[in-house]
């Protein structure tokens, strides 16, 4: 049933069902529920599309548990290593908003010497040319668009067509050789390299326009890369009213196909589909060295509440103009500076987790005093501006959420003061890891020997302590180490449905909230042995006392200050001078179990060496008979 | 006032700096490097990160220099696990039956306020059936009456296998050297606070008798891992108000132990509870697990076990 329900997924993908075929499936799919059968990057996953797990990606079918990792569909003929997943979107964060497909194989046996030709400056710094390529590697750009890789874009509001991410390193090493020879010197001053991560796009004759827009400038802080030229590449031609159009400044009607288009991300552009056939291109950027860059934290502010925009659209479509109006606001400081901002309200939302209320827009989060503090207050924005998996519900599914549209701020302490009710326990509990890891006991008993019986062993039994045993402590001393590396260093704790905090690791000073964080016998005569069931071995005496996800967080100071009777803070994530990551792992933590008299096979005997039984009765019946009668 | 009167007052006011600060003036003028190691403890906490760990490396060194001097009196077999400004503070002795008097004199060291008794190697060796709350054959009870508890604050028999009648023997120990005639009041306003009876196997009446002698009513900390302690155990616990730290593990209290520790006047200042689910059940770990009256941080730990 749930594999028919996957193979019609994909049958109806590629074909034009008809309306009433498509309503049903989808009916149908949201009467299914089933369990999530992996985790990829975090995100819980099932093979067939579910009521939860309603978003199709793409992975390597290696990264899948290999259980059920031939449940996994591979609709791509030509990538048979290439599994469809269903995840859920509301489990969606910034790392996962895009379904980044690793297609370097494509191009890995196909020559890729790209030569740019006939330049045309068609509006000033803006170049059309003409692609040339072997065959071999036209028909494998060709090939991309049949691969039917499109998914839905987030931001499907307010563009058309559709679109797949991807990555090869191939192909923008080879166009990225191709530039150099080909821009103008005065437009090569600091370039680095080709974004390897494509956009490709698709848009049919009708599909709406890709709205005006200003592409978001690539940024990587560690390296101080920034993008400066958009790269699109046309891999099928026609025309349109116009194809492309910089926003005024010029415009291109008919496009060759493997037309390759390289213009400064200053331009506000517009794609309109062709009239007479598909449109298929690709999209990256061209990386400079970012130097002499200036930086204004307000577009970091204003990045971090797209991107939390786009994250909460999965529940509040409305929200979703809202991310592409701050993307594009961002686009366009990133080159004339902020403008002020336009008047008329903005976004926020009210959200409740767990009896705490609090106010956010993805870069301010406003809490109210009452019983909380800075720490837990840190705690709870990162939970929700990362989306952290807590117990098996993403973080903003256990909130209850409403959008609110308001002009300024002044009205949050009221409502948050109007909100506040009997509340109980925080919902993010201060805990002192260290009593995860009690102290292991001194050694009474040497190494487990090979055998159980009473002469090898001893007094095994109701006395026996496994916890004083030297072998075992060893053991769970390894143990705790190595939890205790992963457990130690995590500002966040989440042990089933709860949340912990380690106050150590959340250092308010001054206006600032730092949240601190990282970076296996002795011999045996045989004569001595009675022969006995064999001795469970040490390490099968350490047991899992509890699991816990352990959120590792690199993030700035979160800023704070005290607004009457609210705490308002300030998370800039993307902030130009920090490195970031998020990840979460899973961590048992140790304990020593006693013996039990169940621990010892009830079969042992079955293996007992029958040879060496002989010998021992022979050597009786011998001594038997050297005594006198 | 005399030194020994000093002495005394600090025992009293362990907290008082103005009295240590005295104190290191007499020190310092006897030329004792520990009149100086007390000013230098008392700057530390008010210096920058860089000039605390300057500080801390002097009193080590100091310490290193001047300890087998400072160390001189205490009798052979008697060993230093912790110092307070260069002085003993905890020893250890190793139990046999010349134990008591190498405890009688080394609490007479001005502020040895920790003792640590370890069982003597082969305590054990005996063969038993089943776990009892016997003492080892090698440990005469009646000896642990004896030891002069009253000016500690902290008692370790870890491992020691005392048994319900060493448990009774040091809980009566109180009484003796009281000398009071009520033997209710014996003991009281006693100092132990950290009480350390892992392995012990004091069992259920042992740890009655102690709960029940005045001597141990200020008890903050207690380390009872396998010491036989079941419901009743965990009920005579209640006596001891003041506790914050409980280690329970590996003992068979069950669903009704955990019921009857919930129940503790205690448990609801309780900041450490060791214990595993099988030392209460799955009945048990559910009650811990919705207690309103267990702090969250420890319940949490029982939804999830």
């Amino acid at each position: 049933m749930s594999l028919e329900l996957r193979d019609r997924f994909f049958a109806l993908s590629a074909g034009r069902a008809p309306a009433e075929e498509i309503d049903a499936y989808r009916a149908e799919v949201d009467a299914t529920g089933a369990d999530p059968a992996a985790t990829v990057d975090g995100l819980a996953v099932c093979w067939h599309p579910t009521a939860r797990f309603k978003q199709v990606r793409f992975v390597d079918a290696e990264r899948l548990d290999a259980g059920v990792r031939d449940l996994f569909a591979r609709p791509v003929a030509a990538m048979p290593d290439l599994a469809a997943v269903f995840a859920d979107p509301r489990e969606l964060s910034y790392r996962t908003f895009e379904n980044i497909l690793p297609l370097d194989r494509l191009f890995a046996d196909v020559p890729l010497d790209l030569e740019l030709t006939g330049r045309e400056e068609f509006a000033e710094g803006a170049h059309a040319f003409s692609l040339r390529l072997p065959a071999a590697a036209r028909s494998a750009l060709e090939g991309l668009d049949a691969l039917d890789l499109y998914v839905p874009p987030l931001n499907a509001s307010s563009r058309g067509g559709d679109r797949f991410v991807f990555h090869s390193a191939l192909l923008a090493g080879a166009l990225g050789a191709a530039v150099r020879d080909a821009l103008p010197d005065a437009a090569l001053d600091g370039f680095a390299h080709v974004n390897p991560v494509f956009r490709g796009n698709r848009f049919e004759p009708g599909d709406a326009n890709f709205h005006s827009h200003l592409d978001t400038p690539y940024y990587d802080a560690a390296r101080n890369h920034v993008s400066r030229y958009t790269v699109l590449l046309y891999l099928t031609g026609g025309e349109g009213d116009p194809a492309l159009d910089l926003a005024g400044s010029g415009a291109l009607t008919a496009i060759e196909p493997f037309t390759c288009v390289i213009f400064d991300q200053r331009y506000e552009h517009e794609g309109r589909p062709y009239r007479d056939g598909r449109k298929v291109f690709l999209r990256t950027e061209l990386i400079f060295s970012g130097a002499g860059l200036d930086h204004d934290p307000e577009i970091g502010a204003l990045f971090g509440k797209a991107t939390y925009w786009t994250g909460e659209s999965v529940f509040a479509p409305e929200l979703a103009r809202h991310a592409d109006d701050y993307y594009n606001r961002v686009a366009a400081a990133h080159w004339n500076g902020l403008s002020p901002s336009a008047s008329g309200p903005e976004p926020f939302v009210r959200k409740r987790f767990r009896g705490v209320e609090y106010v956010a827009n993805g870069y301010d989060y406003w809490f109210p005093k009452d019983g909380l503090s800075p720490a837990e207050c840190a705690a709870i924005t990162l939970l929700d501006y990362f989306n952290c998996k807590v117990g098996d519900s993403a973080y903003r599914t256990l909130c209850e959420t409403e959008v609110i549209e308001a002009d300024g701020t002044d009205w949050i302490p009221g409502l948050l003061a109007r909100g506040r009710g009997e509340r109980g326990e925080s919902p993010v509990v201060p805990f002192d890891k260290s009593a995860l890891f009690p102290e292991p006991e001194e050694p009474e008993t040497d190494d487990l020997p090979d055998c159980a019986c009473p002469l090898c062993a001893g007094d095994l039994g109701a006395t026996f302590d496994t916890s004083r045993n030297a072998e075992i402590i060893e053991h769970y001393a390894r143990a705790q180490e190595s939890a205790r590396a992963d457990i130690g260093p995590a500002p966040i704790l989440l042990l089933g449905e709860d949340v912990l905090l380690d106050p150590d690791l959340f250092v308010v000073e001054g206006d600032r909230i730092h949240v601190l964080g990282k970076e296996a016998l002795t011999p045996v005569a045989f004569a001595s042995c009675f022969g006995g069931p064999p001795m469970p071995s040490a390490d099968s005496y350490v047991a899992t006392a509890a699991t816990l996800e352990a959120v590792h967080v690199l993030v700035p100071p979160i800023l704070f200050a005290e607004d009457g009777d609210c705490y308002h803070l300030k998370f800039d994530f993307f902030r130009n001078t920090w490195t970031v990551g998020h990840e979460q792992s899973t961590v048992s933590v140790p304990m020593i179990r006693p013996f039990d008299e169940e621990d010892l096979p009830e079969d042992w005997e079955d293996d007992y060496d029958d040879e060496e039984d002989e010998d021992w009765d022979d050597e009786e019946e011998e001594e038997e008979e050297a005594v006198p009668a | 006032m005399k030194t020994a009167d000093l002495e005394q007052r600090l025992r009293e006011e362990p907290g008082d700096l103005a009295l240590w600060a005295a104190y290191s003036d007499r020190l310092q003028e006897q030329g004792d490097a520990r009149g100086r190691i007390i000013r230098l403890e008392m700057r530390r906490p008010h210096l920058r990160a860089a000039d605390r760990d300057a500080v801390q490396r002097t009193i080590v060194n100091l310490t290193r220099r001047h300890r087998r001097s400072w160390d001189a009196s205490l009798p052979e077999g008697v060993t230093v696990l912790a110092r307070r400004y260069g002085f003993p503070a905890k020893v250890a002795v190793q139990w046999s039956d010349g134990a008591p008097a190498l405890i009688g004199r080394a609490l007479r060291e001005p502020f040895v306020t920790g003792l640590r008794i370890r069982p003597a190697s082969g305590q054990d060796d005996d063969y038993r059936e089943e776990e009892t709350d016997d003492p080892s054959d090698s440990i005469d009870t009646g000896a642990l009456a004896t030891l002069d508890l009253a000016r500690l604050t902290e008692l370790d028999l870890a491992y020691l296998r005392i048994g319900a009648l060493g448990a009774r023997a040091v809980a009566v120990s109180a009484y003796l050297h009281a000398g009071a005639a009520d033997v209710r009041t014996a003991g009281a306003g006693g100092r132990l606070e950290s009480l350390d009876l892992r392995y012990c196997r004091i069992g259920d009446d042992g740890l009655a008798a102690l709960a029940d002698s005045p001597a141990f009513r200020c008890v903050r900390r207690v380390r009872l891992q396998k010491n036989l302690i079941s419901e009743k155990g965990v009920r005579a616990l209640h006596r001891f108000e003041n506790l914050t730290e409980l280690d329970l593990r590996y003992n068979d209290i069950d669903a009704e132990g955990a019921r009857a520790l919930l129940a503790a006047p205690f448990i609801g200042s309780l900041t450490r509870l060791s214990l595993h689910r099988d030392d209460v059940g799955d009945d048990g770990a559910a009650a811990l697990a919705r207690a309103p009256q267990l702090p969250p941080a420890l319940r949490v730990l029982w939804r999830n076990a």
